[in-house]
C-alpha cells in the first residue's frame, strides 16, 4: 500500500516536472547565419554555444547557413518559422529588414539578433551587442607592445601596425576605432594602416591585403574578416611577422605568429541568453551589451602567446585589461 | 511540342530517381526528404508564394538567355545586365519620387532600358569591331559587379546599416504586395506572353528562329542579320535588367545590397540550355528550379539532407534532359519511320497527325 503511494507520488512528481519544464523550456532552437560555418572564427564561435545548448538541454537545434547568398535570406527565416523553432538566434547582416518583418509577423517567437542592434515596430527582437571597441582596444595594446619591441624576431624600427577588415561597415569600423585607441595608449606615434578586403570568404584576398601591409612596414596585422582573415594569419607566418586573430581563439592556427586573438564569445552569449529564457528571466526587446567586464569580448592569452611575448609584457597587457574592466580606462565608442 | 514534353518528363523523372538513389545510399530517408522538399515549396500558402517570388526573376533571366541562344546570339552577360538594371532602378528610386501610377511604369522602363543599353555595348562591339559577344558579355559582367560594388559601398551606401547596401528606394516605387504574393510574378508572366507572341507570331520572331537554326539560310532568305542581331541583344539585355529591378522593387528590402544577383544570372543560362531555348520550356524549368531551391532549406531542417543536395539534383536534371534530348530524337525518329512503314503497308497512306513530333 505504502509502496503504491510512493509510486503514485513519484509518477505524479515526474509528470509535474515534465509539464512545468515543457511550459518553459523551448523545444526547438534555430541558428541562422548570413555566412557559413568553418571560418574558425565568428560563426563557429556561435555554433559552439548552440552545440552546448543541444548537449545540456537535450533539445533539437539546427543551423541554417546562408553562405552570403542573398537569395537564401528570406528562405532561411521562412524555413525556421515553418520548422516551428521557438527560439531563433540570428546573425542578420544584410537582411535586417526581413528580420524585422518576420519578428512583427510572429511576435510569439523569440528572435535574438547577434552582433548588431535591430529593432522592429513591435520591439520583440532581442539584440546581443558586443562592445567591439573594448576587445579591439586590448588587441591594439598588444600590437603596440609588439611593434615597439624590436628585440622580437621580424619587428622593424618603424612603429606601424595594420588591420584587415572584411567590409567597411560600422562593426568593423568599431573594431578599428578601438584598435587605434589601444595602440595609441601604448604610444601616440604608432601608425595604423587599414585595408578592407571587400569579402568575408576569400583567404587569398586576405593574404594579399596582409602582404601589402607587411611590405609597407607593419609588424603585426589584426584581422577582422572571418574566413578572409585566415589568409592574414598565413601571410604572417610566411613573412615571419605577427598577426592577431579574431572572434575565436586562433592562436594555434599559425603557432609562433598569432600573438593573441580578440575573442568575441558569441557562443557564451548565446548560451547565457538561452539560460535566461529557460529560467524565465528573459525580456523581449532588450539590448544586451557584452563587453570586457561581462566576458563578451577579450583577449585569448595562452601558451602560444607566452612563446612570443615575455612574462613582463603579458603582465602589462593583463594589468591594462583589468583597468579597462574596472572602468579606469575609458574607451570611446564608435557610434 | 509533344517531343519536348516527353524529353523533359523523362529527364526530370530520371533525375529525381537518381537523386533518390544518392540519398538512400547515404542513409537519408529519401522519400521523406522529397516530401519535405515539396512541403516547404508548395504545400502551404507562404511556401508556394515564396516559390513564385523566386520563379519571377528566373523566368526573365531564363528568357533573356533563351531569346539570345535561340537566335544564335551568345549573350552570357545576364549577370551584368541584371546588376545594371537593379542599380539603375535603385538610383532612380532613391532620387525620384512620383505617384505610384507613374513611378512604377517609369522604373520598369528604366530597368528595361538600362539592361538593353548594357547588352547593347556588347552588340555594338560585335557589329562595329567584330568582337565576339561570348567574351565581351562575360567581361562586362565583372565591370558591372565591381561598378555596383563601388556604388553601394561609396556614393549610395547606407551608413546606418551593417553591411554594404543602399537606402530603400522611395515607397512609391515598391511593387504592391498581394496578400503575401509578390507581384513580380505578374510582370514576369506579362513579359513571358509578349515574348511568346513575338517569337511565334511575328515575322521578326520567325527570322530570329531561322537565324538560330541556320544563319546562312536566314541570310539567303533575305533577313537582315545585323539588324536582327542588335534587336535580339537589346531584348535579351532588357529582360535581364528587368529581373534585377524586380529584386529591388519587389520583395521586402527594396534596397540594392551586396550580392543581390545571387545565382539568378547563371541559373537563367542553365534554364535556357535545359529548355533548349523554348519559351514555354523556360517558364516551366524556372518554376521547377525555383521550387527545389525554395524547398532545399526545409528539407535540410527536417531530414538533415544538406541543402546543397538540390544543386546535385539540378545538375543531374540538366545532364539528363540535355543528353536524352539527342537520343530521344533518334529514338522518336525511328518510331515515326516504323509508323510510316506500317501505314504504307496497310495502304492507309501517310497520316501526319499520328506522328510524335
Amino acid at each position: 500500500m505504502k509502496k503504491g503511494f510512493i509510486l503514485f507520488l513519484t509518477v505524479g512528481l515526474i509528470f509535474l516536472l515534465a509539464f512545468s519544464a515543457g511550459a518553459v523550456t523551448p523545444q526547438r532552437v534555430a541558428y541562422i547565419i548570413n555566412g557559413g560555418l568553418g571560418d574558425q572564427s565568428f560563426y563557429d564561435s556561435g555554433q559552439r554555444g548552440i552545440d552546448r545548448i543541444e548537449e545540456e538541454y537535450g533539445i533539437k537545434t539546427t543551423t541554417i547557413e546562408c553562405n552570403f547568398d542573398t537569395a537564401k535570406y528570406q528562405q532561411s527565416l521562412q524555413s525556421a518559422v515553418q520548422w516551428n523553432a521557438d527560439v531563433i538566434f540570428i546573425i542578420s547582416y544584410g537582411f535586417e529588414d526581413l528580420l524585422k518583418q518576420y519578428a512583427d509577423r510572429y511576435p510569439n517567437k523569440i528572435f535574438v539578433n547577434i552582433d548588431t542592434v535591430v529593432q522592429n515596430d513591435k520591439n520583440t527582437i532581442t539584440s546581443i551587442d558586443f562592445i567591439e571597441e573594448e576587445g579591439a582596444f586590448m588587441a591594439g595594446v598588444t600590437a603596440g607592445i609588439v611593434t615597439k619591441d624590436t628585440s622580437l624576431e621580424g619587428v622593424n624600427e618603424e612603429k606601424i601596425i595594420g588591420a584587415v577588415g572584411g567590409d567597411e561597415d560600422p562593426v568593423v569600423n568599431s573594431f578599428i576605432f578601438g584598435y587605434e585607441q589601444g595602440a595609441h595608449y601604448i604610444d601616440e606615434e604608432i601608425e595604423v594602416k587599414t585595408v578592407y578586403a571587400g569579402t568575408w570568404t576569400d583567404p587569398v584576398k586576405g593574404k594579399q591585403a596582409a602582404n601589402q601591409l607587411y611590405s609597407q612596414g607593419a609588424d603585426i596585422v589584426f584581422q577582422i574578416a572571418s574566413l578572409t582573415g585566415s589568409g592574414v594569419l598565413e601571410a604572417a607566418a610566411e613573412n615571419g611577422k605577427y598577426a592577431i586573430g579574431v572572434d575565436s581563439n586562433q592562436n594555434g592556427i599559425q603557432p609562433g605568429h598569432v600573438v593573441t586573438s580578440d575573442l568575441k564569445n558569441v557562443g557564451d552569449a548565446i548560451y547565457s541568453v538561452f539560460e535566461t529564457i529557460v529560467n524565465d528571466e528573459f525580456e523581449q526587446g532588450e539590448v544586451l551589451e557584452y563587453g570586457l567586464k561581462e566576458g563578451g569580448v577579450g583577449l585569448a592569452i595562452d601558451k602560444y602567446t607566452e612563446d612570443i611575448l615575455s612574462a613582463e609584457q603579458i603582465e602589462r597587457i593583463k594589468s591594462i585589461n583589468e583597468k579597462v574592466s574596472a572602468g579606469e580606462i575609458v574607451i570611446e565608442r564608435y557610434q | 511540342m509533344k517531343r519536348q514534353i516527353l524529353t523533359s518528363a523523362v529527364g526530370i523523372i530520371t533525375a529525381l530517381l537518381v537523386g533518390l538513389i544518392i540519398m538512400a545510399v547515404q542513409g537519408y530517408p529519401a522519400f521523406d526528404s522529397y516530401y519535405q522538399l515539396f512541403n516547404y515549396s508548395l504545400f502551404s500558402k507562404f511556401s508556394f508564394f515564396s516559390t513564385l517570388a523566386k520563379t519571377a526573376p528566373l523566368i526573365l533571366t531564363g528568357l533573356s538567355a533563351a531569346v539570345a541562344f535561340g537566335s544564335n546570339a551568345v549573350n552570357l552577360g545576364q549577370v551584368g545586365q541584371f546588376l545594371i538594371g537593379g542599380i539603375s532602378v535603385t538610383a532612380a528610386g532613391l532620387y525620384i519620387d512620383l505617384p505610384p501610377v507613374v513611378m512604377i511604369p517609369l522604373l520598369i522602363f528604366i530597368a528595361l532600358l538600362s539592361g538593353a543599353l548594357y547588352s547593347g555595348i556588347a552588340a555594338w562591339l560585335r557589329l562595329k569591331f567584330n568582337m565576339d559577344e561570348f567574351i565581351t558579355t562575360l567581361m562586362l559582367n565583372f565591370v558591372a559587379q565591381y561598378f555596383t560594388m563601388y556604388l553601394i559601398s561609396g556614393p549610395l551606401l547606407d551608413k546606418e546599416l551593417f553591411s554594404p547596401m543602399t537606402r530603400p528606394i522611395n515607397k512609391s516605387g515598391w511593387l504592391p504586395d498581394l496578400g503575401g504574393l509578390d507581384s513580380t510574378i505578374i510582370i514576369s508572366i506579362i513579359l513571358l506572353i509578349i515574348i511568346y507572341f513575338i517569337w511565334h507570331h511575328t515575322k521578326a520572331g520567325y527570322e530570329w528562329k531561322v537565324m538560330g537554326s541556320n544563319e546562312m539560310f536566314a541570310k539567303a532568305g533575305g533577313a537582315n542579320i545585323d539588324k536582327n542581331y542588335l534587336k535580339i541583344m537589346l531584348i535579351s539585355g532588357a529582360l535581364a535588367g528587368m529581373a534585377g529591378a524586380m529584386l529591388v522593387m519587389g520583395g521586402v528590402q527594396h534596397r540594392f545590397l551586396k550580392g543581390i544577383g545571387a545565382n539568378y544570372g547563371w541559373d537563367g543560362v542553365m534554364i535556357a540550355v535545359v529548355a533548349d531555348s523554348s519559351i514555354i520550356g523556360t517558364a516551366f524549368y524556372s518554376f521547377f528550379f525555383a521550387m527545389i531551391q525554395t524547398g532545399a532549406m526545409g528539407m535540410e531542417l527536417e531530414t538533415s539532407v544538406p541543402s546543397e543536395f538540390v544543386l546535385i539534383l539540378q545538375s543531374i536534371t540538366v545532364l539528363f534532359v540535355v543528353a536524352s534530348r539527342k537520343s530521344a530524337h533518334l529514338l522518336l525518329n525511328r518510331i515515326n519511320i516504323l509508323l510510316r512503314m506500317k501505314n504504307i503497308k496497310s495502304g492507309g497512306g501517310i497520316k501526319e497527325d499520328e506522328f510524335i513530333d
